[in-house]
């Protein structure tokens, strides 16, 4: 398998004159678990819909597992798991109509693979999909991506709406399948908290653009918050620094760990991806990408 | 695939076939006993000229009595089937899909989007087309008896017989994937599919009659020429050069062939364009 998941080349994404996507230029590495994290409206769904083919970009390329989703959707459709927003399924069909749907549209279909799933999470297969509890109807949609052998998962807020255990007993089986078998995923959300224990790539989009983009455990080692005596406005100039709170007596800074401590009597801490997240979104024009802009590497930075 | 819409259709073809059966089934029984009333009568050979208080005029009183309203509800009921296959068929068939989410499912799949909706295109125009054909063609052996009744004979029946009905409703059937693909909201497509069919409709009666350049009559006009034609202007009653422009009964067919092509071509038109958009501009 290429080591390529999704690589696109200045992909931007226009619907009339809103502009949802803008020049953005990733390359995610496959075998990973990749959090797409992003306020609403920041560009997720269209990215994840374009890479499974479903939108066309208006300018840029992108390229999944090799190849382009539009122009060659045969040979990308069969190595992908799609999962919409809100997991949409045909409510009307049963379980076992929907495997039967699964395994006559799709080459790579694992029939064992969904039935033994269903019957460990206890859908019975004469349910219709629409009579299913949301926890289960997301693994009724989990089962019918997996079975289809896929080398890529792509899932659109693949929790969202989900009571707090279905999340959980959704994101454990997501880990289990990955496990299993060699798979690459992408997932979009908004909840930060989550993603810690179950990504090991991070991807913010922010304002259409890619905005952060590297290995958590990477972003979180690049990253440290310090804390000193009360600065002015000025430390924000310093392009290291993500984020700055002022308090009357103390300066608290989440900054690159290339950043200097603007001086004596300064206190280093960690820093954890809930943090980072936070002060990035809070920040569209903070940015850490593997190939970064010239940033202030020594010198003076007060 | 083509389990997969037989599978999502069922419902709605179930429904189709029993309303067809129902109507079909009517059809059967009430011209046949339409043209045994009609022999009871004598009815065929009368003219219908003929004065009032004849033997022959009563006899087509009396059958019009039992008749006269039975043909004109099965006309219109017959009229109105291919907007019920756009309306309720044709328009929801991408627009709930895109409303449900369910494009997303469906799309990643190993499929081509063009060929989920080439297939689901041609299952449903196919049917379409078949029962069209057959429902024209009952019709055309039911609305004989009733022909005696109108002057202008087979026009009469111009929309329910022959290839115009299989073009209204495969017109009908475009029109609706075409609504539903553009507009992408099930009930305004349906609404939009109504309205522009019955415009398309109600625009082309009003050219009907002037599709060939028709003819003219002076009246008192020699007999039997003016029998099963459609008629244009009526005879100004009264004066000496008084006179009726028509179109002949022989021109039936060819009249036929004509409105036929006038919705054909839209269809086509609007099929290819739908496909396009499927591909390119469905969200």
């Amino acid at each position: 398998m290429s080591g390529v998941a999704i690589e696109s080349k200045g992909l931007t994404k226009r619907f009339g004159s809103t502009v949802a996507l803008c020049d953005c230029n990733v390359r995610i590495p496959a075998n990973r678990v990749v959090a797409l994290v992003g306020p609403n409206g920041a560009g997720k769904s269209t990215f994840l819909r374009i890479s499974v083919g479903l939108d066309e970009p208006s300018t840029g390329q992108i390229k999944v597992l090799g190849w382009s989703p539009q122009a060659q959707p045969m040979l990308v459709l069969p190595r992908i798991g799609f999962m919409g927003q809100d997991r949409p399924l045909y409510s009307r069909f049963t379980a076992r109509e929907l495997l039967e749907l699964g395994r006559r549209l799709n080459p790579r279909w694992d029939g064992e693979l969904a039935k033994a799933r269903l019957d460990r999470i206890g859908i019975p297969l004469d349910r219709r999909a629409g009579q299913l509890s949301g926890g289960q109807c997301a693994q009724l949609a989990l089962t019918m991506v997996l079975a289809k052998r896929p080398d890529l998962l792509v899932l659109d807020e693949p929790v969202a709406g989900l009571d707090p255990l279905a999340r959980r007993e959704f994101l454990q089986h997501l880990m289990e399948a990955v496990a299993e078998a060699e798979l690459s995923v992408v997932l979009s959300s908004h909840i930060v908290s989550e993603l810690e224990l179950t990504c090991d790539y991070l991807i913010i989009l922010a304002e259409g653009q890619i905005q952060v983009a590297g290995e958590i455990e990477g972003l979180v080692a690049g990253h440290r918050v310090l804390i000193g005596p009360r600065q002015g406005l000025e430390v924000e100039s310093d392009q290291s620094v993500v984020r700055s709170t002022h308090t009357e007596r103390q300066t608290t800074l989440l900054v690159r760990s290339d950043g200097r401590p603007p001086g004596p009597g300064w206190e280093e801490h960690q820093v954890s991806l809930e943090d980072i997240v936070l002060a990035y979104l809070a920040h569209p024009a903070a940015r850490s990408l593997p190939r970064p802009e010239v940033l202030h590497k020594e010198g003076p930075t007060q | 695939m083509i389990w997969v819409a037989w599978r999502q259709h069922r419902f709605e073809a179930a429904v189709a076939a029993v309303l067809l059966a129902v109507l079909t089934g009517y059809l059967i029984v009430s011209g046949l006993q339409a043209e045994a009333l009609a022999r009871q009568l004598g009815l065929s050979s009368c003219d219908l000229t003929s004065s009032a208080g004849s033997t022959c005029s009563n006899a087509l009183t009396s059958y019009m009595d039992s008749f006269f309203g039975i043909s004109v509800l099965v006309r219109y009921v017959l009229i109105a089937l291919p907007a019920l296959l756009g309306v309720f068929v044709a328009a929801p068939l991408l627009a709930r899909e895109v409303e449900n989410g369910t494009n997303m499912f469906i799309w990643t799949q190993s499929i081509t989007r063009t060929r989920w909706f080439w297939v689901k295109l041609l299952l449903l125009g196919g049917s379409a087309f078949s029962a069209a054909a057959a429902v024209s063609m009952v019709a055309q052996w039911w609305q004989q008896p009733f022909n005696q009744m109108y002057a202008d004979g087979n026009w009469t029946f111009f929309d329910v017989v022959g290839p115009a009905p299989v073009a209204y409703a495969l017109f009908a059937l475009a029109l609706g994937v075409a609504a539903g693909t553009a507009i992408q909201r099930t009930v305004p497509a349906m609404a939009a599919t109504l309205f522009i069919f019955v415009a398309a409709r109600f625009a082309v009666r009003l050219w009907r009659p002037w599709f060939e350049a028709p003819m003219t009559a002076q009246l008192p006009a020699p007999a039997g020429i003016l029998r099963g034609v459609l008629q244009i202007a009526s005879p100004t009653v009264g004066e000496a050069q008084s006179y009726v422009v028509y179109q002949p009964a022989d021109r039936f067919w060819t009249f036929e062939l004509i409105e036929m092509t006038i919705f054909l071509v839209p269809a086509v038109v609007l099929v290819v364009l739908t496909s396009w958009w499927v591909r390119h501009r469905v969200r």
